[in-house]
């Protein structure tokens, strides 16, 4: 492929680029999904929404971007040990997400079940998301899988950009499901 | 390692043993069984019996869908590097090179093209055991359950391969070489893209083993979500096929707007390389909308939740909503690359420039975005609210705007041409034909009276056969007559194609025309009988049908033979301009024997203009 240059953009602009066509084409799906949840049920929500849990969820997850970001920083600076402990931290914080939406599905099943019109968007809803950060999490260990064999060098540094892009995004799109879900 | 994808220091495999196909469906069977254990033993915790069908079903797809994938050659040329090690790349010679994860795109355009010709000529089958049924009144083969069964099935299917051939051949093998590049932007997603779909076509087969499903394409709820377990397989093999789509799809459009050789400004990309792009936009953002539907009718049928159910407090017709969200876009992704293929077609056998070219890229964007705001033209008969169809009636007719540009441009670029009438051309030019007759009985459909009364009749079917077959399919083969001597190196037989041609179309219009008659007269659609005064035009309808089917036998026949057989057919047989004339059929493995540029108008057929596009050669001489 060198040895054939054309005047292609780099790796780094074009994976970039795809990227970002895949998050927007994410971000339509996440749409979808909370239009759905306002034409179900309008503005209602049951009594038995723990809210507060779900200012700690998103408190976990805002932390989580910043251990990451941390990590990045850190690997930008040469800083190998960094970068791991930030991986390894976002990686718990996130693993400890899932869990207290373990908990908290366990406990809505008995308030509000799934053959209710607003328990079945809850659980699509924050099902889908799960899924999403399950998927950001197996991105984030395959980083630091890399990273421990040395192979995350400054070739490969995109990769560790785009997996704390698509952290990043989840993050974000979490933003709106606990304002659709637990404020409006 | 990661910046060298075409990998040539990498080290290559697959060249022996078993091939990789063979292989992902021993790892798809041993992934499903795995999914299969695990869901077994979930339900034993949680106090279930241990087997019930679709959990089992679901839980094991996606592990064997896993299991397939790794199989096919992801594990060695993808996997292997998120755990940190050295990746390969698949790169056997001959026929291997099409049975494993082969990131070539002029193997993988191959590979969509012979899978999509073979789902459409057994969805086609399909279709003549339907015209067999409706022959006669009353039960003649297989009657209302099996008959509905059939057509299902022959509506996903077809749907499929109309979302899919077009794109996924000449988007994957043509696209790349008219824009210079030396191959997509992404080969492995690329490939990902293709391997989708073998699971697609077990999941449907497998469907027909527990009962099929019987609500047609669309699957609508309530009757998706009390239905046999085949209707679980039909919401798998769609949204499989959706992901299939969104992945293919950030694909092109990067690969058009980043990968453009030098000197292909805006103004200068091939019209088809246009529709491809924004069929790319279309799928990557509305897929996702289908996904959902699907989504919520496999949680209601497994979980019995409350969306679709009334009783608990669900609303059928949000279904319609989101289904139609992406399926009306969705029926621009069938139509738009195969009228890039009519405009890119018409050029070199008029030989005159593509008239209004500004105005047809304008048309293609036009309709793209005007798709977007119309889905419930097909919901005049639920309870929408008057207002609301009146907004969609207008929108919906507003698309006749951009798709007239169209129009207009096909018709000014023959318009006083010198026509060669060979077979590419003789199907771009009945794609003109078709499509207009399409159109204009859409018009009567977007009008909410006239549409309430002509809802679910055989006039839909005719309008939208005409639209999605008239330009669709036509488009297809008009591709596969015009590009066949670039992606073999051989020409198609004339004469057996221009048999082809005539049957196809005299069998298609005689087929289709009847049918908007049968419909104003009251003949349902996805019923196997209707009242006995139509039953003489239904006998013809049905004869014209089975001629129109055999007209796909001296298609098959004149492929096979001239694929081994064929006149070799030289670099440029029909004297075009775009990129993918410039260089050897089939094209050598980065595609150019040089580097590419592009200098003028890739359609200014006689005309004084620059030459489209020079390939300057390592040596420093022009070809």
């Amino acid at each position: 492929m060198t040895a054939h240059a054309h005047a292609h953009p780099g790796y780094r602009e074009l994976h970039r680029y795809g990227l970002w066509l895949f998050i927007a084409s994410e971000a339509f799906l996440f749409a979808v999904l909370l239009a759905v949840r306002f034409f179900f049920t309008g503005l209602e929500k049951p009594e038995a929404l723990n809210i507060p849990l779900g200012i700690v969820l998103t408190v976990i997850l805002v932390s989580s971007s910043f251990t990451l970001h941390r990590g990045e920083k850190a690997a930008a600076a040469g800083d190998q040990a960094g970068l791991r402990l930030g991986l390894l931290l976002t990686m718990g914080l996130g693993v400890v997400f899932l869990v207290i939406v373990g908990f908290e599905w366990a406990a809505g099943f008995a308030e509000f079940p799934a053959s209710t019109p607003y328990g079945a968007v809850f659980y699509l809803i924050t099902g889908t998301h799960a899924l999403h950060l399950l998927s950001g999490l197996l991105v984030l260990y395959s980083l630091y899988l890399q990273d421990k064999r040395g192979v995350l060098d400054e070739a490969n540094r995109w990769k560790l950009e785009a997996g704390a892009l698509y952290w990043h995004f989840i993050d974000v799109i979490w933003l709106s499901v606990f304002t659709t879900l637990y404020v409006l | 390692m990661a910046t060298t994808i075409s990998g040539t220091g990498a080290p290559t495999i697959g060249s022996r043993g078993l091939p990789f196909a063979f292989r992902g469906l021993l790892w798809g069977a041993v992934g499903f069984l795995l999914g299969a254990l695990l869901t077994a033993a979930i339900r034993v915790l949680l106090g279930y019996p241990a087997f019930a069908l679709e959990p089992v079903v679901v839980v094991g797809y996606v592990f064997g869908l896993s299991g397939w994938f790794l199989g096919v050659g992801v594990w060695e040329t993808w996997a292997k590097g998120w755990l940190g090690r050295e990746t390969a790349v698949y790169k056997p010679e001959g026929w291997r090179r099409y049975f494993g994860f082969n990131m070539d795109h002029k193997v993988i355009g191959i590979q969509y093209g012979v899978t999509f010709i073979a789902l459409f000529l057994i969805a086609g089958l399909l279709a003549m055991f339907m015209r067999a049924e409706l022959m006669e009144t009353g039960r003649t083969i297989f009657g209302p359950a099996g008959y509905n069964r059939v057509m299902s099935l022959h509506g996903l299917m077809m749907v499929l391969v109309a979302v899919t051939a077009v794109p996924g051949a000449f988007g994957n093998y043509i696209m790349p070489l008219q824009l210079g590049a030396e191959d997509m932007a992404f080969p492995r997603l690329n490939a990902l893209s293709y391997w989708f779909w073998p699971p697609v076509a077990i999941l449907l087969l497998a469907s027909q083993f527990v009962g099929g499903w019987d609500t047609g394409w669309t699957g609508y709820v309530p009757l998706a979500v009390v239905n046999r377990p085949g209707q679980l397989f039909y919401a798998l093999a769609f949204i499989t096929a959706g992901l299939s789509s969104v992945v293919a799809a950030v694909n092109f459009v990067t690969t058009v707007v980043k990968m453009r050789a030098p000197g292909m400004t805006w103004r200068r990309v091939p019209i088809f390389t246009w529709s491809i792009l924004l069929t790319g936009i279309l799928s990557l953002l509305f897929t996702q909308a289908v996904a959902v539907a699907l989504t919520m009718t496999i949680l209601d049928r497994i979980f019995g939740g409350a969306f679709f159910d009334p009783v608990m407090g669900g609303l059928p017709v949000l279904y319609q909503h989101i289904f139609w969200f992406y399926s009306h876009p969705a029926v621009y992704v069938m139509v738009l690359p195969s009228l890039g293929v009519l405009l890119e077609i018409l050029p070199p056998f008029s030989r005159k420039p593509l008239f209004g070219y500004k105005w047809a890229v304008g048309g293609i964007i036009g309709i793209s975005a005007l798709s977007a705001t119309v889905w419930a033209h097909h919901m005049f008969t639920t309870d929408i609210g008057l207002e609301s169809k009146i907004g969609f009636m207008l929108t919906t007719e507003a698309i006749s705007v951009p798709t007239g540009l169209i129009f207009l441009s096909a018709v000014g670029t023959i318009w006083r041409g010198r026509l060669w009438l060979k077979t590419p051309m003789l199907f771009a030019l009945a794609i003109v034909f078709n499509f207009l007759i399409g159109g204009v009985t859409g018009v009567f459909l977007s009008d909410v009276p006239a549409d309430v009364t002509l809802q679910d009749t055989f006039w839909v079917v005719a309008h939208f056969h005409y639209t999605i077959v008239g330009a669709g399919i036509f488009g297809l083969f008009a591709g596969i007559y015009y590009w066949f001597p670039k992606m073999t190196g051989r020409m198609l037989d004339e004469r057996l194609g221009k048999i082809h041609f005539w049957m196809m179309f005299l069998g298609f219009n005689l087929t289709f025309l009847p049918m908007f008659w049968l419909g104003l007269n009251g003949m349902n659609r996805r019923i196997a009988d209707y009242q006995p005064s139509l039953e003489g035009v239904n006998t013809f309808v049905s004869l014209a049908g089975f001629f129109l089917g055999a007209s796909f036998l001296f298609f098959l026949w004149n492929a096979i033979v001239s694929w081994r057989k064929g006149e070799p057919a030289g670099d440029n047989p029909w004297g075009s301009r775009t990129l993918e004339w410039q260089t050897t059929s089939p094209p050598p493995e980065l595609n150019f024997d040089g580097e590419p540029e592009v200098t003028g108008d890739p359609y200014g057929y006689g005309t004084d203009g620059p030459a489209h596009a020079v390939v300057h050669t390592e040596t420093g001489g022009d070809e």
